[in-house]
């Protein structure tokens, strides 16, 4: 079998809710180590995306390649530990520990009761807590409890967690609603540096944002691709300016 | 290059040190250790014509104290850290001290009232003939301390493998655990269950051969008391301070992020549960001796609310919360109730409105406050 280079593979997906195609055989292949940006409408299956790819929700047809692996054989628990992270819209970071403390359980390490307590950091974890600390700006703040951090984050913090995780590929939906313009400068310096060795599929909606992070851009319309580009490409095609930039 | 900042280079007694935790549970623990020898030999040694002279009510009482003070402390590790609110912790301390009470009664031996060496009195009264099969074995001191620990122990992992293992949280699982306990306070009140009926178990005489009454006995009961408040405050303490404490912080801010993260949650917040229940086994054990009686009241729901009371009044999710609010608020009903009985629970019921209302973290939070207003500057 040849190498594939694709590490995410859609096939001709559809899902259906109550006769309403929220994906509409919707095909996508995303490359090793490539971060693309999804853009859409409301409506356009955006979230069902996501929700089909971490096995949230069954697809009706169709199927769904990660690694070569087909996604409908695991549950939504192995889908995480085959590698694939999904960082929500609204931070879901434990709000009552420390920044460092909330990387430490979200370190990918033996989570039974025993080996939990008696947790002792190995050099090697130890490194990797303090480089994805530093990666996501909050290394003076480690210390901090998390629910004092602010919404800009807050957000680099959830990231961190998945960094911890070890995905391969990212799923990270809205990372800059509701932030202020440096946070977001910050935000798109954190996604390209940690972009380097993992495939990042951002959802956004903040067109500047995802013009600063200067990478390929899919657009979705009623549940299918319509078409794939570079910001300048995208920005002059007619279609995309009827359904979505002319708006 | 800053690999010093985040390395916790620590020598054992450093991390002896640092499991006592917060400057007021190094106090505490302090005055408990030394409580440990200082009361037994104030209460045998000294004259009771002497001013520093405990007598044997108030070395028991103080003993008592701290048996409610580890229930609470067992409490507080289950609904502080794990946000599991358990209304029936009473059953557990209940049934660790029924497990005592039982050895208790056969120790009595032929000296009952009816002079039968082979049943306890009341059986004698009921008209039974042979010993019920489940109190073979606690002839034994050694057996009824395992079944202190098993009974309360396996009945607490099954109830919680049930409900914990069907997702039943929150305030149904409080509902739940009222009535775990009431079930328990009525089988208990039946005569023909042979635990003694209303009356429970009561008249003992002697603990492992020593005199029940005894001035030495009462001091060793209390330290053993202090002993095993000390331990179960170290368990504790090792529990949290680990990364355990972090994820049960986490199962009760947002356990489905847990689950998400890859913890098994159900297994955690079972091993805790049971955990906890253990710790209010052992302190129903060391209650019994020290206050000559067990009967089915231990099991009536006011009581295991009263404890969430403690530890709320205390300071939920501070060990040393539970363990100070636990002692206050009996200090207060030993004295109030002596008052006036109908008074203490307005009272009870008036500082708990209170300090919901200005200390949301109970007494701990007046340490904040004085540091606040008083503090270094």
């Amino acid at each position: 079998m040849v190498e594939n280079k694709n590490i995410l593979e859609i096939d001709n997906v559809t899902v259906s809710f109550d006769g309403f195609k929220a994906l509409n055989s919707l095909s996508l292949e995303i490359k090793k180590s490539q971060m693309v940006a999804i853009i859409g409408p409301n409506g356009a299956g955006k979230t069902t995306l996501q929700d089909v790819i971490t096995g949230k929700t069954k697809i009706d047809n169709g199927k769904i390649y990660f690694k070569n692996n087909d996604l409908s054989q695991f549950s939504e628990h192995a889908i995480v530990e085959l590698g694939i992270g999904r960082k929500f819209q609204r931070p879901t970071i434990i709000e009552n520990i420390s920044v460092w403390d909330n990387l430490c359980i979200a370190l990918n390490t033996k989570k039974n009761f025993l080996s939990c307590l008696f947790n002792q950091l190995k050099n090697q974890d130890l490194n990797k807590l303090v480089e994805i600390i530093s990666t996501i700006n909050l290394k003076e703040k480690k210390n901090l409890i998390a629910k004092n951090l602010s919404h800009g984050e807050k957000q680099w913090l959830e990231i961190g967690m998945l960094l911890m995780q070890q995905s391969d590929l990212l799923l990270i939906d809205e990372p800059v609603a509701g932030m202020t313009e440096i946070e977001t400068k910050k935000t798109s310096d954190l996604l390209l540096s940690i972009a380097k060795d993992r495939t990042i599929i951002v959802v956004e909606h903040d067109m500047n944002f995802i013009e600063s992070l200067n990478v390929e851009i899919i657009v979705l319309h009623e549940g299918s691709v319509l078409t794939r580009g570079n910001m300048n490409s995208i920005k002059k095609n007619k279609q995309v300016i009827d359904v979505y930039l002319g708006r | 290059m800053n690999k010093q900042l985040f390395e916790n280079k620590k020598s054992l007694i450093n991390n002896i040190y640092l499991l006592l935790g917060d400057t007021t549970g190094k106090y505490l623990i302090t005055i408990l250790i030394i409580s440990i020898f200082l009361l037994p030999i104030l209460h045998i040694y000294i004259p009771e014509e002497s001013f520093f002279h405990i007598s044997s009510y108030t070395i028991s009482l103080l003993g008592k104290y701290l048996c409610f003070a580890l229930l609470a402390l067992s409490l507080d590790l289950i609904w502080g850290y794990t946000g599991i609110l358990s209304l029936g912790h009473g059953a557990f301390f209940g049934l660790g001290g029924y497990m005592m009470g039982m050895h208790l009664m056969r120790e009595i031996g032929d000296r009952g009232v009816y002079g039968n060496s082979e049943l306890p009195d009341f059986m004698v009264f009921l008209n039974w003939e042979e010993l019920p099969w489940f109190w073979y074995g606690f002839d034994s001191f050694l057996f009824a301390s395992l079944m202190v620990i098993l009974v309360p122990g396996l009945l607490a992992f099954i109830f919680s493998a049930l409900a914990f293992g069907s997702r039943v949280t929150g305030v149904y699982f409080s509902i739940i655990t009222q009535a775990l306990v009431f079930t328990l306070m009525l089988a208990f009140f039946q005569n023909d269950f042979g635990f003694g009926g209303n009356n429970g178990l009561t008249d003992f005489k002697d603990i492992l051969g020593k005199d029940i009454s005894s001035k030495e006995t009462r001091g060793a009961l209390y330290s053993c008391s202090a002993i095993m408040l000390i331990l179960g405050y170290l368990i504790c303490r090792i529990i949290i301070s680990s990364k355990i404490g972090n994820i049960l912080v986490g199962i009760r801010d947002r356990e489905n992020r847990m689950r998400f993260l890859g913890y098994n949650t159900t297994v955690f917040k079972i091993i805790i549960f049971t955990i906890s229940a253990i710790l209010a086994g052992i302190a129903g054990a060391l209650y019994v001796p020290q206050v000559g009686i067990i009967n089915p009241g231990e099991f009536s729901p006011i009581k295991s609310i009263e404890i969430v009371v403690w530890v709320a009044l205390g300071g939920r999710g501070f060990l040393y919360g539970a363990i100070i609010g636990a002692i206050v608020v009996n200090v207060l009903k030993s004295y109030l109730t002596i008052i006036s009985p109908e008074i203490w629970i307005i009272f009870l019921g008036l500082i708990f409105i209170l300090v919901t209302i200005y200390l949301p973290n109970g007494l701990t939070d007046l340490r904040r406050i004085i540091k606040r207003n008083y503090g270094r500057k």
